[in-house]
């Protein structure tokens, strides 16, 4: 016979799930950014053949990440073996000066809960940080909003401190973008130097996707979220550059940072400088000078620089046997396949011209500035850009491909 | 203190019931419907709801009564064996039986008319067409231009080729000039629809609320979806310049929040199924809606930055 206290904590125990309740909606108070520990490895040293490529047909299996620690890179048959001695592994440097490190990251960055970007008013960095603030609309509230925000419908993907590693990063192909370089691939800015995103360019990722990719479209959410959820993914951004950059220098193997205090507001004046000097430098597309007559001719040029720029060395057979490289991030990139009609970074027109013209630095697609010894031939009737531009827009529709006369088969 | 069970029980069924019975003051309740089929939806929605209700207040009655029962008699020692009883058996077999197939014979009209390929609206000049592809975790739509809806109006024969989606040759799907939206389902009052509903992933499921049609997207497969809008929640805002949904023609503002209308995904399909919303734009009248395409489709060949 159940006695009647054992039937109260019986009912107790069943209600007890309720009171679980659904938590609030920002990250916990006390939750701190941790410091990186995966391996810093310089871009330049990942492995390439003569091409400028690898020989690497499939990314990496579902379920992996490349340059996640530091004793995965050394297995001898990881095919990032060959940069193992050259990777520098965060833990090597001194406990005291990680833990330094990272409360004056705290200090100017905040934690998760709390993120800011602010400088104590003594700094040389106080003034550009005060315009950041305001230009790039990093100041505290926006910030805690994008966090909630970024917790919500980012973090699974894109990782805590946006290092592209969260949970569900494993299993998709390509991987998710890791903030922490400070640059990304689909920019509108103009060329020279260090290459930062428009607010927009990060807008309009939010607002369309990127399709062929596993990330969505967030068109559903207003305005206002969005330009938060981009403050926060630029808040990452700056923290994480200024942790890698500081990572790196205070490496034993490679060690250019002797002043900790110094370089640190060097590195966050100097980031933030070009993030704000970034915005409204727009890469100038002159205006499309061609009529619907002069389309057919247009295309066929665009597809004569497509043979004579060399365009098919990695955009092999049009994109459709294209062979993977490694990116900046050191993840597993490949050319785009021209023929899907997929364009990630965005399918307008103007899109296409960004990428044409200005390439894709960290992926390894070169900009095409320099064709002609300085800017692409523009005289109001001809634009050797746009012809490309046409020409991409035709090729992947059979219909098109036939009116033209482009063979792809 | 045996009488604890049958109190929780009897409690239990009582706020679940409760539930119910405050749902619709507090909003938990169907949104109104507005297509042409959704009143024969609800109505079936209910006579369930009514039947199922009846039973589970007699059953669940029935049971409480005898834990009661049960409960304020002293321990009869051994149980009874009873050898069960025929008549009661068999009425309990026979009605539910009768009253299933009763359902079944009711609701044939209905899933036929939404359903049946026999029954869609015919891919002629009047019907509105879209192919919609669900890949994780969005809604990616494209829309026939407007020059090639004019053009179905001319000639039938063309909006008929372009509904056989699934016979066409892998790359002859995409066509040069489609207007691609994602997230957003644009359609006009008073006239049918006919969705070709892909996948390029997983399972999703094309679900829109207040219409009432849900239907699952299958890889590999191009299914058609028909429905149609009786009222419409979409004009352009002269502010922004933007349609926006949540227009409300009584009021002739923008921020009914009744008149904003998901499309939701409703077949688990990984990590943001949840999130998986688009919404639906309905437009007052054919040329509003051509209006937006072909706003859409300049948008959508920018050439300046």
């Amino acid at each position: 016979m159940m006695t009647f206290a054992r039937k109260l904590w019986m009912l107790l125990l069943a209600v007890l799930p309720l009171l679980a309740g659904c938590g609030g909606d920002t990250y916990p108070e006390s939750l701190r950014y941790p410091l990186r520990t995966d391996p810093i490895i310089n871009p330049l040293d990942l492995p390439r053949d003569e091409k400028g490529g690898t020989s690497l047909s499939v990314p990496d299996p579902p379920g992996t990440f490349p340059v996640m620690s530091m004793k995965q890179v050394r297995e001898p048959s990881y095919p990032l073996n060959i940069v193992a001695s050259k990777a520098l592994d965060p833990r090597d440097i001194p406990t005291g000066e990680r833990s330094t490190l990272q409360s004056k990251l705290e200090e100017v960055f905040g934690t998760p809960a709390n993120p800011k970007v602010a400088v104590p008013s003594g700094w040389e960095a106080s003034e550009v940080v005060g315009r950041a603030q305001t230009e790039l609309k990093l100041d505290a509230e926006t910030l805690a909003k994008g966090s909630r925000l970024y917790r919500l419908h980012c973090l699974h993907c894109h990782g805590l401190a946006g290092d592209g590693r969260g949970p569900t990063s494993f299993w998709v192909n390509p991987h998710p973008r890791d903030y922490r370089m400070g640059i990304y691939k689909f920019t509108s800015t103009a060329l020279g130097g260090i290459i930062r995103p428009q607010r927009a360019d990060l807008m309009r990722t939010l607002k369309t996707g990127i399709e062929g990719t596993a990330m969505p479209a967030f068109n559903v959410l207003p305005d206002d979220q969005l330009e938060a959820m981009v403050s926060y993914v630029i808040h990452l951004s700056l923290r994480g550059e200024v942790e890698l950059r500081m990572l790196s220098g205070l490496n034993p193997q490679n060690k250019t940072v002797n002043d900790i205090d110094e370089s640190f507001q060097t590195m966050v004046r100097a980031f933030t400088t070009q993030w704000l000097n970034a915005q409204g430098k727009i890469l100038a597309v002159p205006d499309y000078p061609y009529s619907d007559q002069q389309l057919e001719a247009s295309v066929k040029r665009g597809e004569a620089y497509w043979k004579e720029w060399q365009c098919y060395v990695c955009h092999k057979d049009f994109g459709r046997e294209a062979l993977f490289n490694y990116d900046f991030w050191g993840t597993l990139a490949r050319p785009a396949n021209m023929t899907n009609g997929y364009y990630r970074g965005g399918r307008r027109p103007v899109d296409l011209y960004w990428r044409v013209l200005g390439g894709i630095p960290p992926a390894g697609m070169p900009a095409n500035d320099n064709r002609l010894g300085g800017h692409p031939k523009v005289d109001g009737k001809n634009d050797q850009i746009w012809d490309v531009v046409n020409f991409l827009q035709v090729l992947p529709y059979r219909s098109m491909r036939e009116k033209y006369g482009i063979q792809i088969d | 203190m045996d009488k604890f069970w049958p109190l929780l029980f009897g409690f239990v069924i009582l706020f679940a019931l409760g539930m119910f019975i405050i749902a619709p003051a507090m909003g938990w309740w169907l949104p109104p419907y507005v297509s042409s089929f959704g009143g024969e939806v609800d109505n079936l929605f209910y006579v369930i709801l009514w039947v199922t209700a009846f039973f589970f207040v007699l059953t669940e009655g029935i049971l409480i009564y005898n834990l009661w029962r049960a409960a304020s008699r002293p321990h009869p020692g051994k149980a009874p064996f009873v050898h069960g009883n025929h008549k009661l058996e068999l009425a309990w077999t026979l009605v539910p039986a009768v009253l299933l197939v009763l359902l079944a014979v009711v609701q044939i009209n209905a899933w036929a008319a939404m359903k049946f390929q026999s029954r869609m609206p015919r891919p002629d000049g009047t019907t509105q067409q879209m192919i919609v592809s669900a890949r994780q975790w969005e809604w990616r739509v494209r829309y026939p231009t407007p020059s090639e809806m004019e053009a179905w109006t001319k000639d039938p024969k063309l909006a008929e080729a372009f509904s056989r989606i699934a016979d066409w040759p892998f790359e002859d799907v995409r066509q040069y000039d489609e207007v691609h939206v994602v997230n957003e389902v644009h359609c006009w009052k008073g006239n049918k629809v006919l969705v070709h509903l892909k996948t390029r992933d997983v399972l999703h499921s094309f679900f829109i609320p207040v219409v009432r049609i849900k239907q699952d997207a299958v890889p590999g497969k191009v299914i058609q979806v028909w429905f149609d809008s009786t009222e419409a929640n979409t004009k352009k805002n002269p502010k922004t310049g933007h349609w926006e949904d949540g227009y409300d023609p009584k009021k002739g503002t923008w921020e009914n929040q009744d008149r904003v209308w998901d499309l939701a995904c409703a077949e688990y399909c990984g990590t943001r199924h949840s999130m998986m919303k688009g919404r639906f734009y309905v437009h007052e009248t054919r040329e509003d809606f051509l209006e937006w395409l072909a706003k859409a489709k300049q948008d959508q060949e920018q050439r300046k930055p």
